[in-house]
């Protein structure tokens, strides 16, 4: 028991390396959207849809009456409505299009979960906007001396902004919150990198 | 970190998105006022052509050649179609998610395979981590990431903590379970805040 074997002990001795190249992959993974969401509803309207479609097929080669309208009716029943509802027709196109810009707009923009990546030798990190903004929002009340509900902290990918409501009479000292906003941004290796801005109220409030 | 194939996920909205922008347009044109020389007519001319050959089509591919009952067999091969439809989009629908595992690392041996579950490292990096006064709680799964296990460890920090330091100390802990491991698995670190409905929240009374 006492003469360990050496091979697990030189195992434990080393400090062994990550592979960190997937870690981009990961950190993308994390800070978009998947869009599993909108494609499941997408492909279960649409399964419905060939289902009803199916179904009314189904109907029409057994010469059956349709449920709602057969799809082989399609093309007489819209050169019909063309005729006489025009403006339904265009109804309808409008509805489509529409449709169809918001399943682009889905497809094709980044959907950023407001998240920042912060770097670290070992781990990927991703960090909510929020607890960022909640951090930053207690730096400044410290730094400026400030009550809960006088300072407001947003946070977006690429800046971080402070709003800061002073109390009647009382100066706020804004340099002051914003050097310390900006060291602890400083701090922190945030990706992307957050820049950091104050405004104060015109007016200041009794209650603050 | 589930395996949904996000690529396929955004090419199936693209597709649907630019086929039902095309059939909004089509009719928007179609439905313009105007006589045959206008796009509104040429469209609606167009229509009706297509119709007459649909109902041209339907009255020669009869189901029964003798004349009986029953409709085109156009049909029949519609409804095929559109069961096949269904079972893609059923299927397509049903393979998102997934991906968890409870192995964090299986280690081939002479003598068998060593698999240690992910129990153990989220027990580990748990009790490591709850201690500290800014974590609010911590979670961790196991995912298997390109083939490999992958550690996502979620912690929930209380209300205006710096998460700076919370990932120090994770980075710090999962250097830890390295050496007990003897292998480093890929970890990711997903820093969350404390909503309104949940422990640690910010509260009003300071």
């Amino acid at each position: 028991m006492s003469a360990a074997s050496p091979a697990p002990a030189a195992r434990v001795g080393t400090r062994p390396e990550v592979d960190t190249r997937s870690y981009a992959r990961l950190v993308r993974r994390e800070t978009r959207a998947s869009r599993s969401g909108s494609a499941i509803v997408v492909l279960v309207v649409l399964a419905l849809v060939a289902a009803w479609i199916g179904t009314e097929a189904v109907l029409a080669a057994l010469a059956r009456p349709a449920l709602l309208v057969s799809p082989l009716d399609v093309l007489p029943a819209l050169e019909t409505a063309l005729d006489r509802e025009a403006g339904l027709v265009l109804a309808a196109g409008v509805a489509s299009a529409v449709v169809g810009v918001v399943l682009l707009a889905l497809g094709l923009t980044a959907g950023h979960r407001g998240r920042h990546e912060l770097a670290d030798e070992r781990v990927a990190a991703v960090v909510d906007d929020t607890v960022v903004a909640a951090s930053l929002a207690r730096t400044a009340r410290v730094a400026g001396r400030l009550g809960e509900s006088q300072v407001t902290v947003w946070v977006s990918r690429r800046q971080a902004r402070v709003d800061l409501t002073p109390a009647s009479g009382v100066t706020v000292d804004e340099q002051a919150v914003l050097g310390a906003v900006r060291r602890e941004l400083d701090e922190a290796a945030w990706r992307p990198a957050v820049s950091a801005a104050t405004r104060v109220a015109d007016h200041g409030r009794l209650d603050a | 970190m589930t395996s949904s194939n996000r690529f396929l996920n955004r090419l199936l909205l693209v597709v649907a998105g630019v086929v039902a922008l095309a059939v909004g347009a089509f009719l928007v044109v179609a439905s313009l006022p105007g006589d045959g020389g206008s796009t509104g007519g040429t469209v609606r001319g167009a229509v009706s052509t297509a119709s007459s050959s649909v109902r041209d089509a339907l009255a020669a591919t009869p189901l029964d050649p003798a004349g009986g009952t029953g409709g085109s067999w156009l049909a029949v091969a519609l409804a095929a179609l559109c069961l096949l439809l269904v079972v893609v989009f059923v299927v397509g629908a049903s393979a998102h998610g997934g991906g968890r595992t409870n192995r964090v690392l299986v280690h081939d041996e002479p003598a068998g395979a060593v698999a240690i579950s992910s129990a153990f490292a989220e027990t580990a990096i748990v009790d490591a981590l709850e201690r500290r006064r800014d974590v609010v709680s911590v979670g961790v799964s196991a995912w298997t990431v390109r083939g490999a296990p992958a550690l996502k460890i979620r912690v929930r920090v209380a209300a205006g903590a710096a998460p700076a330091p919370v990932v120090a100390a994770t980075s710090d802990v999962v250097r830890g379970l390295d050496r007990v491991l003897g292998e480093a698995v890929p970890v990711l670190v997903e820093v969350v805040g404390s909503s309104t409905v949940k422990r640690g929240s910010d509260s009003r009374v300071a």
